[in-house]
């Protein structure tokens, strides 16, 4: 984490990008460690499994024989190249396996933390705009209880109530799409073709349960930390001031208070990175939904170390990267801030 | 808007001295054993049969397991006995150890059977008081009364002068003492904490004899892990085995829901407290010392960052692949990936204290540098820190009940989340998904206002 120094430092932006990666580059050397560490920790998979890997060149995790520095830089070198070795489940290319999972966790996060926003922030100014009215209260609080409810208990009482033939059955259990939808055929043909379209709304409609559990959560925290950003901004002096001399209310909530509330949400978008790609472990283990979350959950539970390691290695660099993002976006969005 | 906040702070208080409740009374509200039992014949015929045929046959067919046989029977039967019937058996189980035991061992597990065959359970209903000490382990009650104590004080606003001696003595921030609610939120700490260090506790499962003539049952009349075959997936307030009520209903292998919530209550309160307890004293010492001296600064900021970087859950799970589910390796996690926030609060509370007046005075007076940190600095700082720990608390609980609920929890453990997967994996018995799922709700709930609360009057506090 960086703090914000407000006082000029020396030397220009690019270079005080440079000591900033510089650090990352730190960082980044202690947690290649630990993990290289951890991976080196890490039973060896019996010879006949190893060798029953179909196909797969699968070298061992590490070379036992090598120096600890030549094993080091070995990890390293096949670790960018997203070569992770072979699953020892499923005997496949782990690159692979995570190929496919990959893209069926973006499609559940990338809607959810994009509605997440835009509900989110205007809810959470017209909560700090209209603070005083007994509904805004009331959604606050509400608010506050929502973001206290389990994902995982949202969840499972969507499967309950709303799936359920003894209840209601509104929405599919499980999947991204129903038995006897067609197989993906391109984007012209989803949104050209009569069964591109019908495609497309099977799998609309199979993802509004796990993308509202996504959105709650998220709307609730969001809308809090706007509400709140907002309420200390519009009672600073300077609003006093736009107000007497006659600017509309209207024009200091949504451009002047907003602005500056504004700041802290942005940089939020940096650790949304590495969620987008993990996906949610409990949605889609309640769902079905075999994405990233769903595949690490069934790799811990067979000790398919390294389908684990892998997820595990990139979700720590995709959020070193969203850090950095984040500080980016923070002195691109705030002028007074430099990265320190 | 305060008056209706401040019941709302009421209710959650409420709600979280019930969950503690629940986990410190949890073996006089729910078990299989009766609270009071009367004209009762020999209760323990079955296991006199067990001892005077199979043990005496397996004793003399092989010599070496048969010890451990007979301990584990016995392990379960021995605390169900008055303590002079228990001495007696102790007596010969370790006869059988002596080296001329075998020609002796035929006789000595008669003896053992027709010790049995006569004893009695132990009764109590005659004594409440010692019944409730051989049931509850002391620890959990002494962790209530710390609550209930803790409430109490907490509502009379204690004068400052007993707040300084305290807040000199214990480190605890003098701003936290003088305010109810933040004396309140330091005995739950407190409290759960010191129900960590005792056992987690085990429910007893205990067989009772068939021929008692009355029979009182505790409230919840099940045991966490008993398991009535005849009433699986029964539905809330069904009647279970001889007569005796599930509440909320079963899941589908004959687990009694309600049991398995008041037993759960402890596992997550254990895991909650303690991992908080470890994950505070790792941030108090780390942001002191990076808060006060520059160059601890920036080696201890890399760690920091370092640590940061492994995204919790991920880190849960795959330590969990590694080594197991065991609540210390559990709470060795939590703590371990939880400690950064608030070491950086105390971090930013410590750099902004340390240039104060009472500082550079205790600074000029030669006091030593432990002295100035954890004496002056310390208790001034750790406000933040110790409002973040009631939120991590929060986050614990649901770690713990996330990995149960993931199936990937510690084998036979009872766990609040453990119950919501047998109703995500059974959809048609919505009682398994809604009691447990709102009573983690309600704590998790609890908690996050309990911390707003503080946090509000330490923001309140430092202002005035």
């Amino acid at each position: 984490m960086s703090t914000p120094v407000i006082e000029s430092a020396h030397g220009g932006l690019r270079r005080r990008v440079a000591l900033r990666l510089a650090m990352m580059l730190i960082t980044l050397f202690g947690v290649t460690l630990l993990t290289f560490a951890m991976t080196r920790a890490l039973p060896a998979p019996e010879r006949d499994l190893a060798g029953d890997l179909a196909g797969v060149a699968a070298p061992p995790l590490v070379d036992a024989n090598a120096s600890l520095f030549a094993q080091y830089a070995a990890w390293v070198g096949r670790t960018i190249r997203f070569d992770f070795g072979a699953s020892w489940a499923s005997k496949r290319r782990v690159s692979d396996v995570l190929g496919d999972a990959v893209p069926r966790s973006l499609q559940i996060m990338i809607p959810g933390i994009a509605l997440c926003y835009l509900i989110g922030v205007p809810l959470g100014v017209v909560l700090a705009w209209r603070r005083r009215r007994r509904g805004a209260r009331v959604t606050v609080a509400a608010l506050f209880a929502l973001y206290s409810v389990p994902g995982f208990f949202m969840a499972t009482l969507m499967i309950v109530f709303l799936t359920n033939p003894d209840h209601v059955d509104w929405f599919p259990a499980s999947g991204l799409s129903s038995d006897d939808a067609p197989v993906f055929g391109g984007w012209g043909w989803m949104l050209g073709t009569k069964a591109g379209l019908g495609f497309l709304g099977d799998r609309l409609w199979h993802l509004v349960l796990p993308v509202t559990c996504v959105v709650y959560g998220g709307v609730a925290y969001l809308a809090e930390q706007t509400r709140t950003k907002m309420e200390a901004c519009l009672a600073e002096d300077w609003v006093h001031t736009a107000r007497a001399i006659g600017v509309s209310e209207r024009r200091i909530v949504f451009r002047h208070a907003l602005r500056n509330a504004a700041i802290p949400l942005v940089v939020l978008l940096g650790i949304a990175l590495p969620m987008a790609f993990s996906g949610s472990v409990f949605l889609e283990r309640v769902f079905s939904i075999e994405g990233v979350g769903w595949t690490l959950v069934q790799a811990v539970t067979q000790r398919d170390v390294p389908v684990v390691m892998a997820i595990a290695t990139l979700v720590t660099a995709l959020t070193l990267i969203g850090f950095f993002l984040a500080d980016l976006l923070r002195v691109a969005v705030d002028p007074r801030v430099e990265l320190s | 808007m305060p008056r209706a906040s401040q019941s709302i702070q009421r209710l959650a208080l409420w709600v979280m001295t019930g969950v503690v409740g629940l986990a410190a009374l949890a073996p006089i509200l729910a078990g299989g054993r009766p609270l009071y039992e009367s004209g009762a014949g020999a209760p323990f015929t079955d296991d006199a049969e067990t001892f005077r045929d199979a043990f005496a046959v397996e004793w003399a067919d092989s010599n070496i397991p048969t010890r451990a046989h007979i301990d584990t029977n016995l392990a379960t039967i021995l605390p169900c006995l008055r303590p002079a019937d228990r001495a007696e058996i102790r007596r010969l189980r370790a006869t059988l150890d002596a080296p001329d035991a075998d020609a002796h061992a035929a006789a000595t597990i008669a003896a053992i059977a027709d010790r049995l065959d006569t004893a009695r359970p132990l009764d109590i209903a005659r004594s409440p008081v010692l019944a409730a000490t051989s049931f509850v382990d002391g620890w959990w009650i002494g962790a209530f009364l710390g609550w209930v104590v803790a409430s109490v004080v907490g509502r009379r606003r204690p004068s400052a002068r007993w707040t300084l001696a305290v807040a000199a003595r214990t480190g605890v921030p003098a701003a936290l003492l003088r305010n109810g609610a933040a004396s309140v939120g330091a005995g739950i700490a407190c409290a759960i904490v010191v129900a960590g260090l005792g056992s987690a506790g085990a429910p007893l499962d205990v067989a009772i004899s068939d021929d008692a003539a009355v029979r009182v049952h505790l409230p919840i009349p099940f045991d966490a892990n008993a398991l009535d075959l005849e009433a699986r997936l029964s539905a809330p307030g069904s009647v279970g085995v001889d007569g005796r009520r599930h509440w909320l209903g079963t899941d589908e292998s004959g687990h009694d829901v309600a049991s398995r919530l008041v037993w759960g209550a402890r596992r997550s309160l254990v895991i909650g407290g303690a991992s908080v307890a470890v994950l505070l004293l790792i941030a108090l010492v780390v942001g002191t010392l990076a808060g006060y001296a520059r160059g601890a600064d920036v080696v201890l900021s890399r760690i920091i960052e370092i640590v940061d970087a492994f995204p919790p859950l991920v880190l849960v799970l795959t330590v969990v692949a590694l080594v197991g589910a065991g609540p210390v390796v559990l709470i060795a996690v939590i703590a371990g990936t939880g400690w950064t926030k608030p070491a950086l609060l105390t971090r930013g509370e410590v750099a902004r204290i340390r240039r104060a007046p009472f500082v550079e005075a205790a600074r000029t007076m030669g006091m030593p540098l432990h002295r100035i940190l954890f004496v002056h600095v310390l208790p001034n700082a750790a406000g933040p820190a110790i409002v973040h720990g009631v939120f991590a608390m929060a986050t614990a609980i649901l770690i713990e009940a996330g990995l149960s609920f993931l199936g990937l929890g510690a084998a036979n453990a009872v766990s609040w989340g453990q119950v919501m997967l047998t109703g995500a994996e059974t959809v048609s018995a919505w009682w398994l998904t809604v009691f447990p799922g709102a009573i983690l709700f309600a704590t998790i709930l609890s908690l996050h206002v309990l911390a707003a609360r503080l946090r509000s009057e330490q923001a309140a506090w430092e202002v005035a």
